[in-house]
């Protein structure tokens, strides 16, 4: 089941929440890169809840979230919520995300 | 020095087709052998079995029409063949295809001296799956060793933008011969994103010179000659005007005036008649103003989707020949925005594009990979990631050490120099892990090309392979995004969405269904049916299949009873190739490699059928519209009697065995029954709309007393677009937006400790019908042990699984595509 807290964009790019487009762009190919060369210290990403294992995939989603302004928006109120509520959103993220892809 | 850049993209359109050629700094249209720039998508096959292309085809389209065809990219993934009876013989629509590739791909090498093995080809935004994946088997065949396709849009944007500034919102406006589709997209900081598609199936050039035949049959009854459309006599007449309507269209966007003339008097029941007719620019512009506006209309409607007007608009970029209408071009202005700024040929614009984007996927046109390391006596080897093509002016190189030099000294530090000498890099640490990364500088819209040069522990320069590698700035756009969502048909007609339309391209996901019914072994081939749906509706039925993943009955060892797990993943690459793949945990066996993705066949009797229906509905809805006394939605209704209408010659067409106007009847059934769907919800719209109500207050006030904060803030978002949605009455947008209000108030519902205690309950009350009923009934009576024990949360995955068990309407299973899982 996808984890839309711990997946946030923000986390898997490692980028505070006013980065430009380009901040995204650059923060990605960069990543992508060091990935695709097995460079260790890109295999991972911090979160609130500890650190998550960071793939090509998450890195090219997180880059598309971030580049469309309406999904952005949204992960920033969850990266901005994560110093509030972290642990609370944690425990609810995944359920509540989840069901938000039914339709 | 390594060898230039070489990018080739191409443009396979229905009619005609192109290629182009990228260098890293300039894009260049390829000429074709006859001098032009446009290869007519015609292939001919002689009684010998000599094949050609092209103009030398297209020459005998009217004197050799059985054994020469054109129109075929409609046809791609259907599976149909095509008849050559002189030479006997039978070709796919991929096999044309692929020698119009050939013959593209001889044109590349007779220009610039190579014949690429490596393109990108564009395709339509809303091609379907089978025919993405036929596109590409029609590349390969072509002898293409690597591609990857781009949707056209895109390309036409892309090619837009790489001459002029391209921040801010774009339409591209593409009017073919008989299609229309616009793109919405919008750049910031120089990536290019697709935010929406819409089009018009039924609106083309053709209905242009449609227009014009009307116009001249009413002119010419005046003088004495009758030709009517619904006379089958006159068919050979009507397509003689309809040419001559055609040059005479052309011949209008570049003069004022022009005459209607035949070489040969028109032959109507039995008499010639002279057709000498002037024809006036005004007069044209008159006849065709309405189907201007018509094609605004869906530019608008798509703006207003994604809550802009025309006044965002920064620019329109124009595709297609029809586009060079005066009118239409002063129509556009003034109704949706400025044309960009740069005269772009909108007849190539596309296979620029193309190149253009071979060039962001780093698709060398004859496979030279810079990542790769190159064999060298000396030097460190290392592997390199970077960029092709890039937006950011202050991109990195990403570098990995691989093999150490013949010296044996440690690589410590690398250095990149810009080929103008005007940057030079900080020295880039190499890590522990053999690892470094350096900021580059790149000059705008240019080729920038880099040396490496590498330093030992005491400084000394040392040698780096590969030593160079090169980055074009420019326009680039974000992963490709998928044209239309895909998922799963479940039994219920709904549908599990896998991919959202716009999703990043490639993609993977995996989701858990249960089987419906108890699957048995035997010799049955789609004993466990999975559907792959392709469309934007709830309802399965509504989305187009494309391909279905079939558990055979003659590998199963055991009974699989109703309610097995079935792990389904779904992966799309980037070119939108669809793989499935089915797990079933219970016999731990996987189930792959069996999406048949063909685009369903299309029968005169299937044709028939879903006609018929569609009539009964429409003169359902109309009655109820009279009964309802709703004028507005008789006039809608009206709207759609022309389609339908369109839709009837099509199966005539079936009837007759033109497989192409029997595909395109067979997709303008389905979008007219989704317009039908909206209509019919038009009617309900009192009932729906209270429903929505309901369910707000139901969000509202579960989210008020169990949501967090960051919940509350999403619902309030999400009944505000709901309530714009009941504002414009429009029920497709509120049931999109519903589905979030929903969500949240379930999720908030949900943490009720009583609430799995009535969901349990609700279930159980029909636990007699359902298909296992013994399993039922221990699930039963076990949840009523855990409701003694008051752990009402541990009821959940009970309920699920009493859920499942509970049977399908046969009719909506039928619906949805015969599918066995839910």
């Amino acid at each position: 089941m996808d984890d839309r807290f711990g997946d946030n964009p923000f986390f898997v790019l490692e980028l505070e929440v006013g980065c430009t487009s380009m901040d995204v762009m650059r923060q990605a190919d960069k990543l992508i890169g060091m990935l695709e060369l097995g460079v260790e210290k890109a295999a991972t990403y911090p979160t609130p809840a500890g650190d998550k294992p960071r793939t090509v995939d998450k890195v090219r989603a997180a880059r598309a979230r971030l580049l469309v302004p309406e999904k952005r928006f949204f992960d920033e109120i969850w990266a901005k919520a994560r110093a509030v509520d972290g642990a609370a959103a944690q425990a609810a993220g995944p359920d509540l995300f989840g069901a938000l892809w039914w339709r | 020095m390594s060898d230039p850049l070489r990018y080739v993209g191409f443009d396979l359109g229905t009619t005609n087709s192109a290629a182009a050629f990228f260098d890293g700094e300039t894009v260049q249209v390829v000429r074709t052998s006859q001098g032009g720039q446009l290869t007519p998508s015609v292939v001919r096959i002689t009684k010998k079995g000599a094949t050609s292309v092209g103009h030398k085809a297209r020459r005998f389209l009217d004197k050799d029409a059985d054994n020469t065809h054109t129109g075929f990219k409609r046809l791609m993934g259907t599976g149909k063949t095509l008849a050559f009876p002189a030479a006997g013989l039978e070709r796919r629509p991929e096999e044309l295809s692929a020698e119009v590739l050939k013959s593209l791909i001889a044109d590349v090498d007779g220009q610039f001296g190579f014949a690429p093995t490596r393109a990108v080809i564009t395709v339509p935004a809303l091609f379907e799956l089978p025919q993405s994946r036929a596109t590409t088997e029609a590349a390969t065949l072509a002898g293409l060793e690597a591609i990857e396709l781009v949707q056209e849009p895109v390309a036409s944007a892309l090619a837009a933008g790489w001459t002029e500034d391209s921040a801010g919102a774009w339409l591209v406006y593409d009017l073919g011969g008989g299609t229309f589709d616009v793109t919405l997209l919008a750049s910031q900081d120089g990536v290019l994103r697709v935010e929406g598609h819409d089009g018009d199936n039924f609106l083309g050039g053709r209905d242009f010179d449609t227009a014009i035949v009307d116009w001249l049959l009413t002119t010419l009854r005046d003088d004495g000659c009758d030709v009517r459309r619904d006379n089958p006599a006159h068919g050979a007449a009507l397509r003689t005007l309809a040419a001559a309507a055609e040059e005479a269209k052309i011949e209008l966007s570049r003069s004022e005036q022009t005459t209607i003339t035949l070489v040969e008097p028109l032959v109507v029941d039995g008499e010639e008649h002279e057709v000498d007719v002037p024809l006036d620019r005004a007069t044209f512009e008159r006849l065709v103003l309405p189907l201007l506006d018509r094609s605004i209309d869906v530019c608008l409607r798509l703006l207003d989707a994604h809550d802009r007007r025309a006044a965002d608009i920064d620019r329109v970029v124009l595709v297609g020949g029809p586009t060079m209408i005066p009118a239409l071009r002063a129509r556009v202005q003034e109704r949706l925005a400025p044309l960009a700024e740069h005269p772009h040929d909108p007849m190539t614009l596309v296979a620029q594009g193309a190149a253009l984007f071979a060039a962001q996927a780093g698709l060398d046109a004859q496979g030279a990979t810079a990542s790769l390391p190159v064999r060298h006596e000396r030097g460190h080897k290392v592997l390199l990631k970077y960029p092709s093509m890039s937006t950011d002016l202050s991109p990195f190189v990403i570098g990995r050490v691989v093999g150490q030099a013949d010296d044996g000294a440690r690589l410590s530090k690398v250095i990149a120099s810009r080929h103008d000498d005007k940057f030079v890099s900080e020295p880039a640490t190499v890590e522990e892990d053999g690892s470094f990364a350096i900021s580059l500088e790149l000059l705008p819209r240019r080729a920038n090309r880099f040396s490496l040069m590498g330093q030992a522990e005491g400084g000394d320069p040392v040698t780096v392979e590969p030593g160079a590698f090169t980055i074009v700035h420019g326009l680039t756009i974000g992963d490709p995004p998928l044209s239309r969502s895909v998922g799963v048909a479940l039994a219920n007609d709904r549908v599990r969405v896998y991919f959202e339309r716009g999703t990043p391209l490639p993609a993977k996901r995996t989701f858990v269904h249960h089987t419906v019914d108890a699957v048995a072994p035997g010799e049955d081939d789609h004993a466990l049916v999975i559907p792959l749906v392709q469309g934007e509706f709830d309802d399965a039925h509504l989305c187009r299949l494309v391909g279905s993943l079939d558990v055979p009955a003659r590998v199963l060892k055991e009974v699989l009873p109703a309610g097995t797990q079935v792990e389904v993943t779904l992966e799309l690459d980037r070119g939108g190739h669809l793989t499935a793949q089915a797990y079933v945990p219970r016999i731990k066996e996987v189930f792959e490699g069996v999406a048949q993705l063909l685009v369903p066949a299309c029968t005169p009797d299937v044709l028939e059928a879903e006609l018929r229906t569609m009539h009964e509905r429409i003169e359902a809805l109309r009655a109820d519209a009279f009964r309802m006394r709703m004028p507005e939605l008789i006039a809608e209704i009206d709207k759609l009697m022309p389609d339908l209408d369109d839709a009837e010659r099509g199966l005539d067409a079936a009837r007759g065995g033109d497989e192409e106007t029997a595909q395109r009847a067979r997709r303008n059934l389905i979008e007219l029954e989704a317009r039908v769907v909206q209509l019919e919800l038009t009617r309900d719209w009192p009932e729906i709309d209270s429903e929505a109500v309901d369910d707000i207050a139901f969000a509202a006030s579960w989210v008020s007393s169990l949501g967090t904060e960051t919940e509350q803030k999403l619902l309030d978002q999400a009944i505000a677009q709901a309530n714009r949605a009941r504002e414009a009455m429009d029920a497709g947008q509120l049931a999109r937006r519903m589905r979030r209000v929903r969500n949240l108030g379930e999720a908030a519902y949900y943490r009720h400790p009583e609430s799995w205690r009535h969901q349990f309950e609700f279930a159980a009350a029909r636990a007699d019908e359902a298909t296992d009923p013994a399993k039922a009934a221990a699930l039963v009576q076990k949840g009523r042990a855990i409701i003694d024990s008051g752990d009402h949360m541990a009821l959940r995955p009970l309920t699920e699984q009493l859920w499942g068990l509970l049977p399908i309407d046969a009719k909506k299973r039928q619906r949805s595509h015969l599918s066995g899982v839910r």
